[in-house]
């Protein structure tokens, strides 16, 4: 009889594990798989316009192709994931025959770095270049002259000055922004007090979802913004802030508006501590999602995807190719809550994006399978 | 100005300043002296002080000494203790141990290149503070896995009593620095090198060791700065501590420790630690802009540089 037990007990016990095990990995297929369908962003599904398509016939030639990246840097988490989406990517295709070599270099954030790097891949003969530039001015003037000598290029997330390009791939910061507005406003019925905890200030995607925040509120005039600081996109800064508004407002705050769960994660921890619930919002950072799901928050998240850089080999890929492309080119900005609200849905429930065994620093909007992430 | 009175605000003018803070902030802003608004500036305090305790042995120590590798080491140490425990308490003592070592190594380090290669302390430091960057997102992979166990949440966020851990093993920790520079003869070697390294070799003191001794306790309490940091913070990260680095000289400054060397005390840079992390705290609480905490920074220690310039002129 106890041995019956004792194998029952074990028999459980591995059935609990590979089903928990089963389950972790189902929410990675889940993301990925969402991911794969979303191709078009809901933006291009409500654009009143079509997009402006490149003929890039000029460029069509022979595969395998010589593919490169040039990052802005990858000495952040966002950075790291938007290198393993590239390489990825790259991967599959040299599998497939399209790709015979990528390249991938880091500016350190160093515009100087960058247009050095640029030239590098230049010499080494790059049929299409992707870069996410370090600044738009700086980089201006190599990217318009490669562009304009016949190279394809292709920006990611941030782009240049100018218009000289072949195609800019990116997710759409005023979305982000006013998501988290509208979902913050909405779910507190037009009513109530909120605090906003940006992250760098005057970092151009700070400003332009602090900005969209700010113009999605105007339209709920009960809601008041009691206060607006940054949090550096740093958890230290993040819950430094966030106590110190907690003393000074105490339970006047009905809602925490951050444009992402970097400093977000911090300023739970302040929430927490103090014994606060209200409603927060930030973006696909899993520190964020776990301490929501853990502490059990109201919360509304919005992606940035780092998979643009793993779609930018896509894009390189039609350019050579010759298959037109669009020059504006919008990708989905996933959005997660925990509720609903009447405007704001969840493309993907909280639970099924939450990665509980992977690290605060690891990005759940990526479309790689397990054996392909960073960490 | 009577003399007797000019001595005593020279000799004490950090801390009436700082009891001149405590008031004033207590007065414009009705939130300041909420317990839990002090046990937040408490948990903030310790972990800036306990580097700032390292870098006021290096500085005192003269001859050009500052640690620019305090930042870099304090991050690893969270690292470290993130990525050896994943979270398991059992694990914390030889992660704490690994850590403490960690210190040590890189204190070793930066103070043998300065004294036996004769590499200036910026540059040492500075290059020292890169290559353990590099090291840590190399080995990290640009991000750290694992999670902070328990205790050092503990150790970071929760009270004794009524005080926080934190705070009781900062004080621990001033005692025992304080005592080492005053009442030791390894204090008195650490202040007469800083005084006039020539005269203390003709006195005999091994400067060489005694310079290579501060680098390592500096590395030794950045470390532990970064492991309650960390518990503080709560969320594994590769940039624990960032701009500790510079915080934690221009609390050293403010606290009447004289960059020439020589001159100064671990309890003048404690007091520093408590007005930089006050006028923070103060900055949030009257709703200022957040930058405002950088201009509040910089005023101050201009403030404290020419005070004590003018102590030395006279």
């Amino acid at each position: 009889m106890k041995r019956f037990a004792s194998v029952l007990v074990i028999a459980l016990f591995t059935v609990a594990v590979l089903g928990g095990l089963a389950t972790e990995a189902k929410s990675q297929e889940t993301v990925r798989d969402y991911l794969a369908m979303h191709e078009w962003s809901k933006a291009a599904l409500y654009s009143p316009v079509l997009p402006l398509m490149v003929d890039t016939s000029k460029y069509k030639k022979a595969p395998p192709y010589v593919v490169a990246h040039a990052n802005a840097a990858v000495s952040n988490s966002w950075g790291v994931f938007s290198a393993a989406e590239f390489k990825a990517r790259c991967e599959k295709y040299k599998a497939e025959g399209l790709i015979s070599k990528y390249y991938l270099t880091d500016a350190q954030n160093k515009p100087e770095k960058q247009i050095a790097d640029i030239q590098d891949l230049v010499a080494k003969g790059v049929d299409v270049l992707t870069l996410r530039a370090c600044t738009e001015a700086a980089l201006d003037p190599v990217v318009t002259r490669l562009h304009k000598q016949g190279l394809p290029i292709i920006t990611v997330s941030r782009s240049i000055k100018s218009d000289n390009y072949t195609s800019f791939l990116t997710a759409s910061l005023y979305t982000m922004g006013r998501t988290q507005g509208v979902w913050m406003a909405q779910y507190l019925k037009g009513k109530g007090n909120i605090v906003i905890i940006g992250g760098v200030p005057g970092a151009g995607p700070c400003i332009d979802r602090i900005e969209a925040q700010k113009e999605a509120l105007s339209h709920y005039p009960g809601i008041k913004i009691l206060d607006i600081q940054y949090g550096y996109w740093q958890a230290a800064k993040g819950k430094q802030v966030m106590a110190a508004l907690i003393q000074s407002y105490g339970d006047k705050i009905d809602g925490v508006l951050m444009d992402s769960g970097l400093q977000g994660s911090g300023a739970l921890e302040a929430l927490h501590e103090a014994g606060i619930k209200v409603p927060v919002t930030g973006d696909f950072c899993n520190g964020f999602f776990k301490r929501v799901k853990q502490w059990g928050y109201d919360a509304c998240a919005v992606s940035f995807p780092p998979s643009l850089a793993g779609d930018a080999v896509d894009v390189a890929i039609q350019i050579m190719q010759g298959i037109p492309v669009p020059h504006h080119n919008i990708r989905q900005n996933c959005v997660s809550t925990t509720v609903d609200t009447m405007d704001v849905k969840a493309d993907l429930p909280w639970d099924k994006v939450v990665r509980m065994d992977k690290s605060d620093d690891f990005w759940c909007h990526n479309s790689l399978k397990e054996e392909e992430m960073p960490y | 100005m009577s003399s007797s009175l000019r001595v005593l605000f020279e000799k004490y003018g950090i801390y009436i300043f700082l009891g001149l803070l405590l008031l004033v902030a207590s007065v414009v802003s009705p939130a300041f002296l909420r317990l839990q608004n002090l046990r937040d500036i408490l948990n903030q305090v310790a972990p800036l002080a306990m580097v700032g305790i390292g870098q006021t042995f290096v500085i005192l120590s003269g001859n050009e000494g500052i640690d620019l590798s305090v930042a870099s080491v304090m991050a690893t140490a969270a690292v470290i203790v993130s990525v050896v425990t994943g979270g398991q308490n059992a694990l914390f003592l030889p992660a704490l141990f690994v850590c403490l070592c960690f210190g040590l190594v890189v204190g070793l380090a930066n103070g043998l290149l300065i004294t036996k290669q004769k590499c200036p302390p910026v540059l040492t430091t500075l290059s020292m503070m890169i290559i353990i960057d590099g090291l840590r997102l190399l080995c990290t992979g640009g991000a750290p896995k694992g999670d902070f166990p328990g205790v050092m949440r503990f150790l970071g966020t929760s009270n004794i009593g009524p005080f926080p851990a934190s705070i009781i093993t900062l004080a621990a920790l001033t005692a025992a620095a304080g005592v080492l520079l005053r009442k030791t003869v390894l204090g008195r070697k650490i202040y007469a090198t800083g005084g006039n390294i020539n005269t203390a070799k003709l006195s005999g003191y091994k400067t060489d060791r005694i310079l290579t001794l501060v680098y390592a306790i500096s590395g030794f309490m950045a470390a532990v700065g970064g492991i309650f940091l960390g518990g503080w913070i709560g969320v594994v990260d590769n940039w624990v501590g960032k701009g500790y680095e510079i915080d934690s000289i221009a609390v050293v400054v403010m606290g009447g420790t004289s960059f020439e060397g020589g001159r100064g005390g671990v309890f003048g840079t404690i007091a520093g630690v408590f007005i930089i992390m006050i006028l923070y705290n103060l900055v949030l609480l009257l709703h200022l802009p957040i930058f405002s905490q950088y201009i509040v920074k910089g005023a101050v220690i201009v403030f404290a540089a020419y005070f004590y310039v003018r102590k030395v002129i006279r």
